[in-house]
C-alpha cells in the first residue's frame, strides 16, 4: 500500500514538472514491476488528477496544424461520393471507354507486366509479416498461412496452434525447404524439437526426420536457432563457406548471398565454426561472433542483443553503417535501395520496431540524417543528401 | 473525466455517424486540445503525442458507425486514446532505450529547469544544446520558454506569425532533445530512436 502511494506521488511529480534523474529511474523501475492491470489503473488514476501546466495557445496551434493531415486520411472516399451526381450523365460514355481500355489492358498486360502492381506510396508500404513457403521433397509447395507464425514438424506438419498443414511428412530423410520471401518471417520447430526463426529472404533445408548420427540442416539468409540438446547427434548447420557444429545451444546466423560475410553469433552454449575454404575451425564462446569472409575467419566480441533483435520484432541499428541498415530495410519492406551520388557515410544507432510503415522510417532518415528518399513506382528508393 | 471539455451535442454525433466530415472536424477541434494536453503530460514530446492524437481520431472515424449518440462520447474517445497511450507507456516502462529517449524529451520539454533538479551535467548539456541552435530558434526558445512570454508577444517582437513561433519552438525542442540523447550515448554516433508501433484499423 505504502509503495502504491509512493509510485503515485512520483508519477504525479513526473507528469507535472521536471523530476531528477534518480526519481525518474525510481519511477520506471517501480512501474516496470507492476502487473498490466495495476499499471494501467495507476497511470490512468494519476493522469485524471489535477492537470498542471496549461499552455493553451501552443496546444491550439499544434492541434490546428495537425488537422490537414488527418483530413487527408479520412476524406478521400467521401469526396468521391459527393461528386457522384456530377458524374452520372457521363456514366454510359465512361462505361464504353472503360470496356475498351480494359480489353486493351487485358491483352497487353500479360506480356508487359508479369504481375499487376498498383502504384503505391511509401505511406502504403507496410512492414513484413508472417509469410513462408514450404517445399516438400517431391517438389510440392505449400504457401503457409499468414495468420500463423510457425510450423511444427512431426508425424504430421502442424501450425503452432495445432491446426494441420499437411497430413504426412513423407519418408524420413527426404529433404524439405521452408523459405521466406522478402518481407516475410516464419518460425519452425524441427522434428527433434529445435526451434528456428527465419528472417526475411531466407531459407532452411532439413530432413522430415533426423537420422541416427547427426542432425544436418542448411541455411541461406538469416536464422536464429535454439537447438534441442542431444549429445548423441550433433547438430550441424551449413551455409555459404562454413559449417558449424553444435550440441545444445542458441545462436544467430546471417549468411545472405548478397553480403560477403557470414556471421555467427553465439547466445549460449558452445559452437564450432568450420571455414570450408580454409579448412580451419574456431570455437565460439557465448557473446562472441565469428565472421567468415572467404578463407578468412575472425572471432570477436558481439553485440548479442543487436544481432538477435529481429527475432523479437525490432531493428537494432547499433553501429551499423547506413548501407548495412538499408540492406535490412530492403529485405523487410521488399524494396530496392539505390544511392544517388556518393553513399552516405557514418553510423546509425538506436532501435526501431519492425512494425512501422516504410514512410515512418524515411521521415526519420530525412529529419535526423538529412538523407532524402525518392520513391519510384517499381519499389525502388533512391537515397540522396537532402538539399 | 475533465468536466471543462465542451459538450458534444447528440445532433453532431448523429452527423458524425453518417460520415459528415464537417462534424468530424468540429468534434476534433472541440476535443483534441484537451486530449493533446493530457498526452503531453505523459510523453513530453509533440511528435509522439501527435501520432496518438491522429490515431485516436482516425480510429474514431473508422468506427463512427458504432457510435451511440446517447452514450458518453468523451469517455468513448478517451478510452481509445488511453488504450494507445497506456500501451506505449507500458512499452517504455520495460525498455531502457525508450526511457532514455523519454528522459531526453522531459529535459528538453521543461527548459526552465533549475540546475539543482537535473544535476550540473545535464544542465550544462541543455545550455550547450541551446547555444547550438540557429539564432532565430534560440531567440524563440529564450523568449517562450525561459522568459515565459506569450506566443503573441514573441511573434510581435520578432515580426513573425504565431504559428511560425510554435513551429520554431517544436523544432528547437526536437534539436535539443537530439543533443541530449546523443550525449547520453557518447561520441559521433547519430541516434535514431523511434517509438514505433503500428495500429491496424479493422
Amino acid at each position: 500500500m505504502e509503495n502504491q502511494a509512493y509510485i503515485k506521488q512520483l508519477l504525479a511529480d513526473y507528469l507535472n514538472k521536471q523530476i531528477s534523474r534518480e526519481e525518474f529511474n525510481q519511477l520506471f523501475s517501480q512501474l516496470g514491476d507492476l502487473e498490466d492491470e495495476a499499471f494501467k489503473a495507476t497511470v490512468l488514476q494519476v493522469l485524471e488528477s489535477q492537470p498542471a501546466f496549461v499552455d493553451a495557445r501552443f496546444i491550439d496551434e499544434r492541434v490546428a496544424a495537425l488537422y490537414p493531415q488527418l483530413q487527408a486520411k479520412i476524406e478521400r472516399p467521401v469526396k468521391w461520393q459527393r461528386r457522384w451526381h456530377l458524374v452520372r450523365p457521363y456514366i454510359s460514355v465512361a462505361a464504353v471507354v472503360l470496356v475498351i481500355l480494359f480489353t486493351g489492358w487485358f491483352l497487353l498486360s500479360e506480356r508487359q507486366y508479369p504481375k499487376k502492381k498498383d502504384i503505391v506510396t511509401t505511406e502504403q508500404v507496410l512492414p513484413g509479416t508472417n509469410r513462408a513457403k514450404l517445399t516438400l521433397a517431391d517438389g510440392l509447395t505449400v504457401d503457409l498461412s499468414e495468420y500463423q507464425n510457425g510450423v511444427i514438424m512431426g508425424d504430421e506438419i502442424k501450425y503452432s496452434d495445432g491446426s494441420r498443414v499437411l497430413g504426412s511428412t513423407g519418408k524420413g530423410a527426404s529433404l524439405m525447404t521452408i523459405s521466406t520471401p522478402k518481407g516475410g518471417t516464419y518460425q519452425i520447430t524441427l522434428s527433434d524439437g529445435t526451434q528456428v526463426w527465419l528472417n526475411a529472404g531466407s531459407s532452411l533445408s532439413y530432413p522430415a526426420h533426423f537420422p541416427e548420427g547427426e542432425r544436418m540442416v542448411e541455411v541461406s539468409g538469416e536464422a536464429y536457432f535454439e537447438v534441442a540438446k542431444d549429445e548423441k547427434r550433433p547438430f550441424k548447420v551449413s551455409s555459404s563457406g562454413q559449417q558449424i557444429e553444435v550440441l545444445g545451444t542458441a545462436f544467430n546466423i546471417a549468411a545472405y548471398p548478397d553480403e560477403a560475410d557470414t556471421k555467427t553469433t553465439l547466445v549460449q552454449g558452445k559452437v564450432k565454426v568450420f571455414n570450408l575454404i580454409a579448412h580451419h575451425s574456431n570455437l565460439l564462446r557465448p557473446g562472441q561472433q565469428a565472421t567468415v569472409h572467404g578463407a578468412h575467419i575472425e572471432v570477436g566480441q558481439a553485440n548479442v542483443e543487436a544481432s538477435i533483435a529481429w527475432k523479437d520484432g525490432l531493428f537494432n541499428f547499433h553501429e551499423l553503417t547506413i548501407d548495412q541498415a538499408m540492406k535490412q530495410i530492403e529485405r523487410w519492406y521488399d524494396v530496392n535501395v539505390r544511392y544517388e551520388g556518393k553513399k552516405p557515410s557514418g553510423y546509425l544507432g538506436g532501435k526501431m520496431s519492425r512494425g512501422v510503415k516504410l514512410s515512418t522510417f524515411l521521415n526519420f532518415l530525412e529529419q535526423d540524417f538529412q538523407i532524402k528518399a525518392e520513391w519510384k513506382s517499381d519499389r525502388t528508393l533512391i537515397l540522396k543528401p537532402a538539399s | 473525466m475533465t468536466s471543462s471539455s465542451p459538450n458534444i451535442s447528440v445532433n453532431l454525433l448523429c452527423k458524425l455517424r453518417d460520415g459528415d466530415t464537417l462534424a468530424f472536424e468540429e468534434i476534433y477541434r472541440a476535443l483534441a486540445p484537451k486530449l493533446y494536453q493530457r498526452l503531453l503530460r505523459l510523453f513530453k514530446d509533440t511528435a509522439t503525442v501527435e501520432e496518438i492524437v491522429q490515431d485516436t481520431f482516425l480510429k474514431l472515424w473508422e468506427k463512427r458507425q458504432q457510435i451511440d449518440p446517447e452514450q458518453g462520447f468523451k469517455t468513448y474517445l478517451y478510452r481509445i486514446a488511453d488504450h494507445l497511450a497506456i500501451d506505449l507507456f507500458r512499452k517504455i516502462s520495460r525498455d531502457k532505450a525508450l526511457q532514455e529517449e523519454l528522459w531526453a524529451s522531459a529535459v528538453s520539454f521543461y527548459l526552465q529547469t533549475e540546475e539543482t533538479t537535473i544535476g550540473k551535467e545535464q544542465y550544462q548539456l541543455v545550455v550547450q544544446a541551446i547555444q547550438q541552435l540557429s539564432p532565430k530558434r534560440r531567440q524563440v526558445v529564450l523568449m517562450c520558454k525561459l522568459e515565459g512570454r506569450s506566443y503573441q508577444e514573441v511573434a510581435d517582437a520578432m515580426g513573425i506569425s504565431v504559428s511560425t513561433v510554435s513551429n520554431q519552438l517544436v523544432k528547437a525542442i526536437k534539436e535539443i532533445k537530439r543533443y541530449v540523447l546523443r550525449s547520453a550515448h557518447g561520441e559521433q554516433i547519430v541516434l535514431l530512436y523511434l517509438l514505433g508501433w503500428m495500429i491496424i484499423f479493422q
